[in-house]
């Protein structure tokens, strides 16, 4: 992952401004940066989003495409992640470099989507154990200023939110065979109720607090964070430590509770954002790539 | 790995019959029959662990952990060796641990999976991190500048709890490889079953849990009382219950602590008096 | 309580007619364009010579001395100049040298011998020295230093050989475009809100709480790792979030451009100046640059001027002007000391040279007292090659906003 180096003493200073719940940056210690949320800027995709977060800037795409529902789940329909690192976020990512982080990323998304409430895949069926929508997430890092793992989960929950997969009715002849229907009108689509799809929460530990939506500068000084899943109503879907250092049993079970709150105010303000977007229609300027 | 184009092979994806039996009938098989009869559960048991630390004869360090219900881990630790390209992922002045996590082909309960596939290397690597992740604290690797250390499990059979034994197992093997540790860590799994009540248990075997819909590895480092893993997901509840969970983990690492520190001291011993009686028969 | 704040994107305006308002309009050029087909211009930087025309080979705006024309790309890695001061930070401890990194294209070398050793010691180094380099400065450490020498492949060797160089302890690094940090007499800025900053030419600008006492013995060695208090803090933050606040408007950033975005800061929350909707409400972009390139000011439009701009308009404007003017004149709501040239020296040595620099008569981060003053180096001959006489001089009077009125000034060039 892209780093950054610092010297001792400015690792003091971050520190000590985490005890004192002054960051560098003004912020307290769960306090996040300015969001920007868009979504549908790729219009190939069924839905997309785009989300900076700081400096951290990330892009998603979903595209749903028909596939065969999985053997143990013959009468659902699944997400597949792809996480790609590109270099432009930094020149470390260049070839193989990010691989392993994408694969990281990826595999933390599928634990997190995990749990069978999160998105309801038994609307994704189409025709049990022949047909399903797959969706493919493809979630883009073009910037990393710390805290991907909270950045990419708001991106994969407002594009969800902005997907839209086209209806299809299964016809069957006399004969027995099977077909498929695609509707005429392309506006007669189902959408994806997100409104249980979880957001992670990253708590770095610095010295004695845990702070949220650390930068790069921060993440430098804390050897281990604590990444938490949690839906708008506030239940934990997964949780995962991270980095080289162990954590206080105590301060895991504060980093929760912590976490909790401002996963649900952070499901707050994206729903807040999301609904602001979609009432404003098409009347609102696009922005896109070129903000 | 070769292949014999002249033979005819057998489809690239196989399906066990189960998945095609009519639903809603359920599937006696002798372990899962048994779970029904039996009483319920306490969920705060402990499978019986055996473990024993230096029994490869190469690796300079090795461990192996069984846990009742047929969880099989074999670990071997090499090293601390020069790093070959020196301090290039590791910051200057400290080691590096190289993590390995893999399946035998035949581990699991039902088909054999085909080695190298991609979902199953995506897995492997990911328990892998895992382990990882749950060693690095406990290693001194700054008393280890330009070094690497290798750590590989090998899962024999999976009996639930794989990821949980094999943390147990490799920081065993790492101290019995005599590397500076702080302390050993200790994975303890967990589950939780289907049903608004469930509570978690603790040490799964494999069919409870394919039926869970949460799991939980933690590990812990007993001696300092520190948490070096947490890696869950599932059904979503309440910090709470969460909370809970942990506590029970952390628990049961404690329980489970003082088997895998006598094993360690077995070898020791047994590795002394080999030493001692070396010495008796150069004097004699 | 978690803040979190979300908004939807905001396309950027389009530049607007500040640039012309810098007083002409630049010449940017894109690499290819031809600048002059006139054979008497000398090449320059960023230009090229084919088929006797001259031709930009970067992008940026065309600058000219005499017959030299160059080209000077606005977004670019730091190309190194003797007497720049750069910050930097060491990414490898070689024989008797320091890597540095510097934004530069090449890595920067720090000798071993272009440094005072701690306790400014002047003596030969040892093999001892050299041993103990890493006790010195290691990897990730951050430095001030003076450009030295440039080499023709483009590294920069730095050297460190003054009190005010050396390792940097506890604070802030902003990295910014190398091209808006303005060039000054001085990047070494103890700024009277209570902090201080150093403006390293190569863009790295280190924010650091202003040091009790210049501690001469140290060497700069020792590191203060004592907590810093909050009050200082506080500043340091609105300060970093001022700067990157002006660098996102792409401002210049020098001693004043800092303290008035500090002091326009001050009704907000630190947290908040970085929010996209304050920064595009604060009206630096037109007002700052109509400030700071304007000639004279004529003091009725000054005094519609809305509140911060009116001061440093009024500063500007009276420094510029050759007549002694007040503020009173413009009949503005606050009483304003300024002097021309001539008076300006006069007070620095009448009024103020007695005054130990940097006593604070008041003290100015506690606004209710009446009147502050707060002298900087007045009168002190400072020793470095490039520090002249200079003379900062701050002076607070009631007001309504209560905030600090700036007074800059520069006597060295004055004619004595």
């Amino acid at each position: 992952m892209a780093s950054v180096v610092l010297s001792e003493p400015e690792k003091l200073y971050i520190v000590h401004g985490v005890q004192e719940d002054l960051r560098v940056d003004g912020r307290g210690c769960e306090d996040y940066r300015c969001a920007e949320v868009e979504t549908d800027v790729v219009s190939n995709t069924s839905g997309s989003a785009r989300v900076k977060l700081g400096h951290t800037d990330i892009l998603v795409g979903v595209k749903a495409e028909m596939g065969t529902p999985k053997l143990e789940k013959p009468d659902e329909g699944y997400l597949e992640f792809f996480v790609d690192c590109s270099a432009n976020a930094t020149p470390e990512f260049e070839g193989r470099g990010g691989e392993e982080l994408g694969t990281e990323i990826a595999n933390t998304l599928y634990r997190v989507f995990s749990s069978e409430s999160s998105v309801d895949l038994k609307s994704l069926c189409i025709n049990p154990r022949e047909h399903c929508w797959v969706l493919y997430v493809d979630v883009l890092l073009l910037e990393c200023g710390g805290n991907l793992f909270d950045a990419i989960s708001i991106a994969v929950k407002a594009a969800l939110f902005n997907t839209r997969i086209p209806k299809v009715r299964v016809l069957e002849d006399e004969e027995g065979s099977k077909e498929i229907e695609l509707s005429d009108d392309p506006y007669d689509c189902i959408r994806l109720n997100v409104d249980d799809v979880p957001c992670i929460v990253t708590l770095s530990k610095i010295g004695y607090r845990h702070v949220v939506d650390a930068t790069l500068q921060e993440e430098a000084c804390s050897l281990a964070s604590l990444l938490i899943s949690v839906t708008s109503k506030g239940a934990l879907t997964s949780m995962k430590k991270v980095g080289k250092g162990s954590l206080d049993p105590e301060s895991i079970f504060e980093m929760m509770e912590t976490g909790k709150r401002v996963g649900k105010s952070l499901h707050i303000a994206l729903q807040k954002i999301l609904d602001e977007e979609e009432s404003l229609g098409t009347s609102r300027q696009k922005v896109g790539f070129l903000g | 790995m070769p292949l014999d184009h002249r033979r005819v092979r057998g489809p690239e994806e196989s399906q066990p019959p189960e998945l095609w039996a009519a639903a809603g009938e359920v599937p006696v098989e002798g372990e899962e029959g048994e779970d029904k009869d039996a009483a319920p559960r306490d969920p705060c048991d402990l499978r019986p662990l055996f473990a024993r630390a230096g029994l490869l004869s190469q690796a300079e360090g090795s461990a192996y952990v069984e846990l009742g219900g047929g969880t099989k881990v074999l670990c071997a630790a090499w090293g601390p060796r020069e790093a070959a390209e020196p301090g290039a992922a590791a910051p200057a002045g400290t080691g590096r641990l190289l993590c390995e996590f893999r399946r035998a082909p035949f581990a699991g309960r039902g088909a054999r999976w085909r080695p190298g596939s991609a979902s199953e290397r995506e897995a492997e690597r990911e328990a892998a991190a895992a382990l990882q992740e749950a060693l690095e604290p406990a290693v001194r690797l700054a008393r280890y500048p330009r070094a690497r250390l290798a750590v590989s499990a090998l899962l024999l059979q999976d009996g639930g709890s794989a990821l949980a034994a094999a943390i147990s197992a490799a920081s065993l093997a790492l101290a019995d490889a005599g590397v500076e540790m702080y302390d050993l860590a200790v994975g303890c799994a967990l589950c939780r079953s289907p049903g608004p009540a469930a509570a978690w248990m603790l040490q799964p075997g494999e069919p409870e849990e394919r039926r869970a819909v949460a799991r939980l590895t933690v590990a812990l480092l007993p001696a300092l009382n520190q948490v070096s893993a947490v890696l869950g997901g599932g059904q979503g509840s309440s910090p709470d219950a969460w909370v809970q969970a942990l506590r029970l983990g952390l628990d049961g690492c404690h329980r489970l602590y003082p088997v895998l520190r006598q094993s360690l001291l077995r070898a020791a011993r047994r590795r002394d008096a080999t030493a001692a009686a070396a010495a008796t028969a150069a004097t004699a | 309580m978690a803040a979190i704040t979300m908004r939807l994107p905001v396309a950027r305006k389009a530049v607007g007619p500040s640039a012309s308002s810098r007083g002409g309009e630049k010449h940017l050029v894109a690499p290819g364009d031809t600048i002059t087909t006139d054979t008497g211009y000398m090449r320059g930087h960023g230009t090229y010579v084919d088929e006797e025309k001259l031709i930009a080979s970067v992008a940026g705006a065309v600058e000219r001395v005499n017959k030299l024309v160059c080209v000077k790309a606005l977004k670019t890695r730091y190309n190194g100049e003797v007497g720049d001061i750069v910050v930097g930070r060491i990414t490898e401890v070689q024989q008797k040298r320091w890597k540095v990194e510097t934004n530069s294209r090449l890595d920067s070398v720090l000798l071993l011998s272009s440094m005072n050793l701690p306790g400014g010691e002047l003596r030969r180094r040892s093999a001892e020295d050299e041993l103990a380099m890493r006790d010195y400065l290691q990897e990730g450490d951050l430095i001030s230093a003076e450009v030295q020498s440039v080499f023709s492949d483009g590294a920069v060797s730095l050297h460190t050989r003054s009190l005010k160089y050396g390792k940097l302890g506890q604070g802030v690094l902003v990295q910014v475009s190398p091209s808006l940090v303005k060039r000054q007499k001085t990047h070494f800025h103890d700024l009277p809100c209570g902090a201080s900053v150093i403006l390293g030419n190569n863009g790295f600008i280190w924010i650091y709480p202003t040091p009790e006492q210049k501690d001469e013995e140290a060497g700069g060695f020792t590191t203060n790792l004592e907590p810093v208090p909050l009050s200082e803090r506080e500043v340091i933050s609105r300060l970093r979030n001022c700067i990157v606040a002006l660098v996102t408007q792409k401002l210049m950033l020098f001693d004043t451009s800092i303290l008035y975005c500090y002091e326009a800061s001050l009704p907000h929350q630190i947290k908040d100046i970085l929010k996209l909707e304050l920064l595009l409400l604060i009206p630096f972009k037109q007002d700052l640059t109509c400030l700071f390139t304007v000639s004279s000011v004529q003091s009725s439009s000054v005094s519609r001027l809305p509140g911060i701009v009116h001061r440093g308009a009024l500063n500007i404007a009276s420094l510029q002007h050759p007549t002694e003017r007040s503020a009173h004149e413009a009949g503005s709501d606050f009483i304003h000391i300024c002097m021309d040239r001539n008076s300006a020296k006069r007070a620095a040595h009448s009024c103020f040279m007695g005054q130990q620099p940097g006593k604070v008569l008041g003290d100015q981060r506690r606004p209710s007292l009446p009147a502050l003053h707060f002298i900087k180096g007045a009168g002190k001959k400072e020793s470095s090659r490039h520090g002249g006489p200079h003379c900062n001089v701050f002076v607070e009077h009631e007001g309504p906003k209560k905030s600090c009125a700036v007074f800059s000034k520069d006597t060295e060039r004055d004619p004595m």
